[in-house]
């Protein structure tokens, strides 16, 4: 598969503040991939690059092999974009706002798309509605309908289940799955389930810098293989993190993170049995710990350790 | 620019008309202001034509022109003045606001596009008011002529009607890109009415001052520049003045929005 999106060293800051920062990260074509961060991590600064919103520092970005800040017009043909907090025209009902969408779009058999989008998002019923009338999770929705019109190269999708209840969350997720089918689709979210239940790939992003890239099959198979393992010990000083550090270095164990009185670190499942070995050595070092915490790695705990 | 995205934005500018109550509520007040002016001029305008048949001296400077006309348009003018930059200010400033122009980036428009397209549709929302305006001077127009067997000079009428065409374009083009500078309706508006009626008044000052200066004022009042075109005239220079200042600032508005998204 190629990309469809690349951003070569890419950096925007707003005045003295820092937007993004040297990304460089590509987007496959036909695929999901998860565009993860926490608040304030640079998603939707990224997103907003790409859909020719703003215009980067520096860098080079390409939509479908076309420069997007050369030829910003021409990308936004491909594109299909959902903002953040969906906005919308309080005074257009929704068939007149998507009639306005497709027509903007060039997109041919207007009434023919309109209506055929109205179906794939579920809002025939309220498609002679004002916008204003709708519910948070029908607007939603309509924001859905009008970044699929048209059936753009690539659809961008900037935290859709935000601000939503748990119910409409549901029926965003299974609604943005139902559309995934050989779409290139990049979403944005700081949920790592959203990720797990609908992405193909997963992008990390963290204080404006691409802290991980990869396929989230790949990401899964990582997780089925390792264990993390927690020590609690009974008390621990500076002297004692040392010496805990220096043994599991001469067990290849380099990422390991020390809180209060605990140690964890992840091993492959097939190592385990030098647990015992590690035990025994503490034991022999008088570093005294009460006991062992085994637990399977979740995708949370990936990306915690991708943002530290 | 493909004139049928311009006319995309137009069409739905208007289906979202709605959304604001102020622009028609001023255009209201405007036309009820301009009822007591109109019927106090036909007023004034029969009591000197009763005077004009006593005196025949009189009647010599009387003229229907200068008494009603010529003033009407002048009014009409200024109360395009002020109701202008209420209509126009939430074209950009609106959207911003609702952040709805994320979307109108997004979308394959080009700035230029938006921005005739806002222009235009804010344009046809005064040419609603000046139509309201313009069936008091055809009545008057109508009844003038049956009344005095003669017609009226339909020139000076139709001079005026080009300048309040082209101070309403201008003025459209001044508020439209005060609009793309800010996310509030209001400082929109009170920006606008404040550049509007400077250019609008400074052409009164320059009788009290140096000729340098009164020269410079004269040039780029509008007040000035209308004065011309109310009274029959059509002078190039002034025409020449509203088109540079249309086209100028309808490019300030498209250097604007692409320089300032955030």
């Amino acid at each position: 598969m190629s990309n469809i999106v690349s951003l070569e060293n890419v950096t925007k800051r707003y005045g003295d503040m820092r937007g993004i920062e040297d990304v460089t990260v590509d987007f496959e074509e036909g695929k999901v991939t998860g565009f993860l961060g926490l608040n304030g991590a640079g998603k939707t600064t990224t997103m907003k690059i790409i859909t020719t919103y703003f215009k980067p520092n520096s860098g080079k970005v390409y939509v479908n092999s076309i420069d997007a800040i050369q030829e910003p017009y021409k990308v936004r043909k491909f594109i299909g974009y959902l903002p953040e907090n969906f906005p919308i025209y309080d005074n257009l009902t929704v068939l007149d706002f998507l009639k306005f969408v497709a027509l903007s779009k060039e997109v041919p058999n207007v009434e023919e798309e309109v209506e055929k989008v109205i179906n794939q998002v579920g809002v025939e019923k309220y498609k002679n509605r004002f916008l204003k009338e709708l519910s948070k999770g029908y607007r939603q929705r309509v924001g859905i309908a009008q970044a699929i019109i048209g059936d753009p190269k690539v659809i961008i999708l900037d935290e859709p289940t935000q601000g939503l209840d748990p119910a409409q969350i549901i029926e965003i997720r299974k609604l943005i799955k139902s559309l995934s089918a050989n779409r290139t689709i990049i979403l944005s979210t700081h949920i790592m389930q959203e990720v797990e239940a609908i992405c193909d790939n997963l992008v990390i992003i963290h204080e404006g810098k691409i802290r991980m890239s990869g396929r989230v099959k790949d990401l899964k198979e990582q997780i089925q293989n390792e264990v993390k393992v927690e020590y609690i010990f009974s008390k621990t000083n500076n002297e004692i993190n040392d010496k805990i550090r220096e043994i599991l270095k001469s067990y290849n164990i380099h990422e390991v993170q020390f809180q209060d009185s605990s140690v964890t670190f992840n091993i492959n499942k097939k190592d385990e049995r030098i647990l015992f070995e590690i035990s025994k050595k503490l034991v022999e070092d008088n570093i005294e710990f009460l006991y062992i915490n085994k637990n399977t790695i979740t995708m949370e705990d990936l990306f915690l350790k991708a943002i530290q | 620019m493909d004139f049928r995205k311009v006319m995309l934005i137009v069409k739905k500018d208007i289906l979202e008309s709605s959304s604001t109550i102020l622009p028609f509520v001023s255009m209201f007040v405007a036309l009820l202001f301009l009822t007591i002016f109109f019927v106090s001029a036909i007023y004034a305008f029969f009591q000197a034509a009763f005077v004009a048949v006593s005196f025949p001296s009189f009647a010599r400077n009387f003229n229907v022109n200068d008494m009603i006309v010529t003033p009407y348009m002048g009014f009409v003018a200024f109360l395009s003045v002020l109701i202008i930059p209420i209509i126009a200010s939430k074209s950009f400033a609106q959207e911003r606001k609702l952040k709805t122009i994320e979307l109108l980036f997004t979308y394959p428009f080009k700035e230029i596009e938006l921005v005739i397209g806002k222009m235009i549709s804010t344009f046809l929302m005064y040419l609603m008011f000046l139509t309201f305006a313009m069936i008091y001077i055809i009545f008057f127009v109508v009844v003038y002529t049956v009344i005095n067997k003669g017609t009226l000079d339909l020139g000076v009428i139709a001079t005026g009607f080009l300048g309040l065409i082209l101070i309403g374009a201008l003025i459209v083009s001044m508020s439209v890109f005060v609009s793309t500078l800010t996310d509030e309706f209001f400082v929109a508006m009170l920006i606008s009415l404040f550049l509007v009626l400077t250019f609008w008044l400074i052409g009164f000052t320059g009788d009290f001052t140096n000729p340098t200066y009164k020269n410079i004022v004269k040039a780029i009042s509008i007040s000035t520049n209308f004065e011309n075109l109310s009274k029959g005239v059509i002078d190039l220079k002034n025409i020449a003045y509203f088109i540079i200042s249309i086209v100028l600032f309808t490019y300030l508005s498209i250097f604007s929005l692409t320089e300032n998204k955030g």
